[in-house]
Parts: C-alpha cells; sequence; structure tokens
C-alpha cells in the first residue's frame, strides 16, 4: 500500500483541494510545511484561488506521472500554457508564492517568449497595458533607445 | 481668474490631453465638458503661448463649475479624468489623513512655478498663470499626478520601492529626485495607487497597467527586448532602469554588437548598481578600452568578461583593467573569453592565466569537453575553462580549442590522436561538432560545413517544407537561421 499523505489545501475562496503529499511538495511552501510539521488541518492558501489550483495541480499532476515522455510533457506544457495572459498572470503570481521555481521558470518563459521580437506597441496589444507616456516622454525614450533599433 | 473669451484663451491651470484617448479628444466628446459640470462642446484652440492645440470648454464663464456643486469634481472623475479606465482613485475620500489642505495650495503654487521655470510645466501635464487658483483644483492635485505613481510591492525576490514619474524633466533616467520634490512628494498628501492590489489579472477594463507578474518575467528577455519593454509604459520603464537584477548578466550580440559603443555600455552597466556579474560582448567593433575601463571601475565584483571578436579592444587593455583590479584586492574574474582579442601573445596569454588563478599543472582531459556547436564566437562560459582559448595542439596558435563528439575520437587514448585542435586545424560539423577529417561534408552558403548525417536530417525535413529553416539537430544561435539548401561538391 502507499504510504503517500493527502495533504487538503484551502484556496482564498474557501475551496479545499485534496492532493497527494508526493504531488504538493513540488511547492517548495508546502514542503516547508511538511517538514515544520504543520499540516494536521487544511493548508491556507490566502493567494491563490481555486480556479488557479486546479490548474496548477493539473500541471504538478501530469509532471509527477510515471511513463510520460519527454516529448508528452513538452505537448502538454505548451497546451497548458496556451492560455489568456491574465491567466498566465494568476498562473505566475500563484506559482511564485507556492515558490515551485520550475512552473515559475516555465511560466516566465512563455510570458518572455510573447514579449519577445515585438515592437512596444505590439507588446501593449498582446497584454493589453495602456501607453501613460506624453507623446514628449514616449519621443525622449524612443531618441534615446533608437540606436538598438535603426 | 481672467480670460479672454475672443482668443478663448483659458486662464488658469489648464489639463493638456494627457489623460485622455484621442478617440477622446478627436471626437470631441463632451465627457470632457462635463468634467466640470457643464454642458459645453470641446473645441480647439490654439494656444498662442506655445503653439499648442489644446481642448477648452467653450462656455468659459462657466469653466470653474459656476453651474456645479462642491463636490461634483469627483463624480465626474469616472467618466472623465482617465478615458475608459476607472480609477481607484475615484472611490477615495477627498481628504482621507485630515491634513489643511488650504495651506498646501501655497506651496504647491511656490512649486508649481519653479517648475514651470526649472523643469518646463507641459512635462506635468499642466500650466499655471500667476493667478490664484481655486482651492478646491488643487486639493485634487493628487488625481493628477496620481496617475504616474505606482507602488510595487515585494514580488518574489525583486523588491523595490516606488519611483515617483512626474515628468522627465524632474528626475533623471535613473530615478533620482530633486531634494525639495522629495520634501514635497513624502508627505501623505498624495495617494498611492497599490498596484499589487488591483486586478490581479493585470487589467482594468480593456486596458490597464501591467500585472506585476509580468515583472517577474523581465528576467527572461534579452537586451534588445528589455529595451523595447522599457518603451510600454511608465511602470515597465521605471522598472527596467532601476531594478538591478534585471542588469547583472548583460549579452550583447547580434543585432546590437555594430551599434552599441562605449557611452551606451557604460550607461547599460550602470543600471547594474554596481552588481553588474557577467558582461558578454559578442562582435562589439565600437566598444574600445577606455569604455571597458569605466565598466571595469563600476563593476569591481565582475565574474565573467567575454568579448570575442571585438576589434578595437587590446590585449594590453584588458590585462592593464585586470592587473588595477588585482593590486585593489579584488581579482574576482573566474571567465574570460578572448577570443579574437588583438595584440595577444604568449606572453600576454600566460599573464591572463596568472591572474585568473590558472593551474597550468591541470591536464585539458580534466575538464569538461568542449564541442563546436553554431556561432564559434559565442563560446559558453559555463564549462571549466578559466579562459576560452587555449595553445591549439596542432598549430601552436592561440584559438579556442574543440575536443570530438564522435564516439572513435573519444577512444583515442594517445595525446597525439586526440582530436582536439582549432577549427582551422580540424574541420567541424556546425550542428553536432564532429570532425570531419574522415568523412564527406557538404557546405553552407555561410561556408559553415555538414557531416552528411546532418545533411540528411535536413533534406528528411526539406521534404515537408517548401522553406528550409536550418534543421538542427540540436538548434543553434546562428545568424542565418533560414537559407535554401542546395546540394554541392
Amino acid at each position: 500500500m502507499s504510504s503517500t499523505k493527502l495533504l487538503t489545501l484551502k484556496t482564498s475562496d474557501g475551496e479545499e483541494f485534496k492532493l497527494d503529499e508526493a504531488v504538493a511538495v513540488k511547492s517548495q511552501a508546502i514542503k516547508n510545511m511538511v517538514e515544520d510539521d504543520c499540516v494536521s488541518n487544511a493548508i491556507p492558501l490566502p493567494n491563490v484561488d481555486s480556479k488557479t489550483m486546479t490548474k496548477v495541480i493539473e500541471y504538478w499532476k501530469k509532471h509527477s506521472e510515471e511513463g510520460v515522455s519527454k516529448d508528452q510533457l513538452n505537448d502538454f506544457d505548451k497546451g497548458f500554457l496556451e492560455v489568456h495572459h491574465s491567466v498566465l498572470y494568476d498562473l505566475l503570481l500563484a506559482a511564485n508564492y507556492l515558490n515551485d521555481k520550475e512552473l515559475v521558470d516555465v511560466i516566465c518563459q512563455e510570458v518572455a517568449d510573447r514579449i519577445k521580437g515585438k515592437t512596444p506597441e505590439e507588446i501593449r496589444k498582446e497584454f493589453d497595458i495602456k501607453n501613460d507616456f506624453t507623446p514628449e516622454e514616449e519621443e525622449k525614450i524612443r531618441q534615446e533607445n533608437a540606436w538598438a533599433f535603426d | 481668474m481672467t480670460l479672454n473669451r475672443e482668443e478663448r484663451f483659458l486662464a488658469g491651470p489648464k489639463f493638456d490631453n494627457r489623460f485622455l484617448d484621442k478617440e477622446c479628444i478627436n471626437e470631441k466628446l463632451d465627457c470632457f465638458g462635463d468634467f466640470w459640470g457643464l454642458n459645453c462642446e470641446i473645441d480647439n484652440f490654439h494656444d498662442r503661448e506655445s503653439g499648442k492645440t489644446e481642448m477648452v470648454c467653450d462656455d468659459i464663464s462657466d469653466f470653474w463649475g459656476l453651474n456645479c456643486e462642491k463636490g461634483n469634481f469627483q463624480d465626474h472623475n469616472d467618466e472623465n479624468r482617465n478615458m475608459g479606465v476607472d480609477d481607484i482613485v475615484d472611490l477615495l475620500p477627498q481628504d482621507p489623513f485630515d491634513m489643511d489642505i488650504s495651506t498646501k495650495v501655497t506651496a504647491f503654487t511656490g512649486w508649481l512655478e519653479d517648475f514651470n521655470n526649472d523643469f518646463g510645466l507641459n512635462n506635468l501635464g499642466f500650466r499655471t498663470d500667476e493667478i490664484e487658483v481655486d482651492a478646491q483644483l488643487f486639493a485634487e492635485l493628487n488625481i493628477v499626478l496620481n496617475g504616474a505613481m505606482r507602488i510595487h510591492q515585494d514580488v518574489g525576490e525583486n523588491s523595490y520601492v516606488s519611483e515617483i514619474d512626474i515628468g522627465e524633466g524632474l528626475h533623471d533616467s535613473f530615478g533620482c529626485m530633486d531634494v525639495e520634490m522629495e520634501d514635497i512628494i513624502s508627505s501623505s498628501y498624495w495617494v498611492f495607487r497599490d498596484a499589487a492590489h488591483e486586478d490581479q489579472s493585470g487589467m482594468n477594463d480593456h486596458c490597464g497597467a501591467p500585472s506585476d507578474a509580468l515583472y517577474l518575467a523581465l528576467n527572461y528577455l534579452g537586451l534588445r527586448d528589455l529595451l523595447s519593454v522599457e518603451r510600454v509604459c511608465k511602470g515597465l520603464r521605471d522598472v527596467v532602469r532601476s531594478d538591478p537584477l534585471l542588469w547583472r548578466n548583460i549579452h550583447v550580440d547580434h543585432p546590437l554588437s555594430g551599434k552599441i559603443t562605449d557611452d551606451i555600455l557604460v550607461k547599460l552597466t550602470d543600471r547594474a548598481q554596481g552588481h553588474l556579474q557577467s558582461l558578454s560582448v559578442v562582435h562589439c567593433a565600437r566598444i574600445t578600452d577606455n569604455g571597458l575601463n569605466c565598466v571595469f571601475e563600476r563593476n569591481p565584483n565582475l565574474k565573467k568578461l567575454s568579448v570575442p571578436g571585438c576589434g578595437r579592444l587590446t590585449a594590453d587593455g584588458i590585462l592593464r583593467n585586470l592587473k588595477i583590479l588585482k593590486s585593489a584586492g579584488k581579482p574576482r574574474l573566474k571567465y574570460l573569453g578572448i577570443d579574437g582579442l588583438f595584440g595577444m601573445t604568449h606572453q600576454h596569454f600566460e599573464e591572463f592565466k596568472v591572474l585568473l588563478g590558472v593551474d597550468s599543472s591541470k591536464l585539458p582531459s580534466n575538464r569538461k569537453p568542449r564541442f563546436f556547436q553554431g556561432d564559434q564566437l559565442s563560446v559558453s562560459s559555463d564549462d571549466d575553462h578559466a579562459i576560452d582559448i587555449e595553445i591549439c595542439p596542432k598549430c601552436q596558435q592561440l584559438r579556442v580549442v574543440y575536443d570530438c563528439p564522435s564516439e572513435s575520437c573519444q577512444k583515442k587514448k594517445s595525446t597525439a590522436q586526440l582530436c582536439r585542435a582549432c577549427t582551422i586545424c580540424i574541420k567541424r560539423c556546425i550542428n553536432c561538432g564532429r570532425c570531419l577529417n574522415n568523412c564527406e561534408y557538404e557546405e553552407l552558403f555561410s561556408f559553415d560545413l555538414l557531416c552528411l548525417d546532418c545533411c540528411r536530417q535536413v533534406l528528411d525535413r526539406q521534404e515537408r517544407q517548401e522553406r528550409v529553416t536550418v534543421p538542427l539537430e540540436n538548434p543553434v544561435p546562428h545568424k542565418q537561421t533560414n537559407c535554401h539548401f542546395f546540394l554541392c561538391g
């Protein structure tokens, strides 16, 4: 019989998730709590909502599965990250809060890939960022960095 | 306040279209007219002072809200101040900290006059005349400037304090503030907007400020992309310029190589605020010994330096810099990439080895093997080599020496037979790095060489694609990643 313990994680909106300890310790924060023996009750995660937690657990489970090839994992990651940037933000903040370096790395790389090679305007469009420069400020910064783009 | 109807010259603070969407201005939305609780149309007028065209209210006599009740100002913030963007400021009380707002007006009037003289007030988005302004208006001044303020909460290992940005004229590109300004701004009069407690998805309505999560990803960007991100919005500009963690490792290669000068290099490395750890400038023809000297002086803790193919750098210059560092007790350099350095002699090489603490008795075979892949000018600094070049066993010249990944070559034990040499002595496949001495190969347009195994991979993929992207087994950072592939020979 497996001796894996089940941990209970409670998200900010009150939902509880039961998860194998072996999977949950992908989060360094949870791992520390386990080692400090603070997990008798549900582990509160006030900075993560249930929608994001569901996705994070989906990632953890897939990356804990046995017999999954590297290519399959890559395909999974690719599909996992094909989401709106708002979802990526939530995932990234959750992964950072949970201290899962691998997940942070993967999501940051995806965000960076969405920025690479784009002009400032394209980056604004991609991430729905408002241009709050005055025309003068914008022109000044364009001139300062013109050396890199002409 | 005075006004001149004929010339439509509006006295008093004038707000330019800084906080209005362009659509609003073009469409002459009456939202601005309602800004002061009036129902008047917007009309463009020509400011005789600056020659700029600005928005003013037609019915000037009512401009100061003679028809509006006190407190209406705040009611119209939503629709007017930041068009199409909800502003948390709208929800805040007028005087949350029980400050005596009226006495602050005098301070601000004087402050604004100074700005007008020193910095150009149009940078702040408004101008003043020498007239007494309605105290209520100034009480809400925080809203104008608030739009430019951000607080960044601690995110992971990046933590930084808000940079106050109220116009380029007020501080240099690295966020140094005028002392008087700081005294005023430190007052709790200012309303702070906490970016981390905004909508966590980073979106307010359609457009908004970038989420803190975006800042986490900046570390994954190259130099050129960082400079693009700097131009996106103020928040990102401030972070890119002021966060030293983003500038600890700087890598400059194509397409910036030929464009970067000493001044730009020093300016960029200064962003590390003395914490520059690794600098890689590849094929940068405009960097000189003087520029590098400046970088060394300001970043004595530099651990890795790679300057391959920089024609204006000299072995003497770099040696001089390293000796100065060592005499100052800071010989922290762990890796030196100097392939192609002008004036390099064997004596220079020996001195470099001494400065870096290289153990000459350590046999090459004890180190991790180095295989040729892609652009030979960007040799990885992650292996055990403290200096990228060494004396080639075959030609005795100072060059980058590669090992051979092919199994037959790795079995060779005798030093004389070892497949180790520079790429001039032993030609290698650009993809897998194996030697081409005893096998057939093809030459690409770029004069790079591909062994037959790698060729077959290319041909297999060419059948599936109309245009070949050099489909290398190990994707290499090569300039020519797209080419039409033809067999020759």
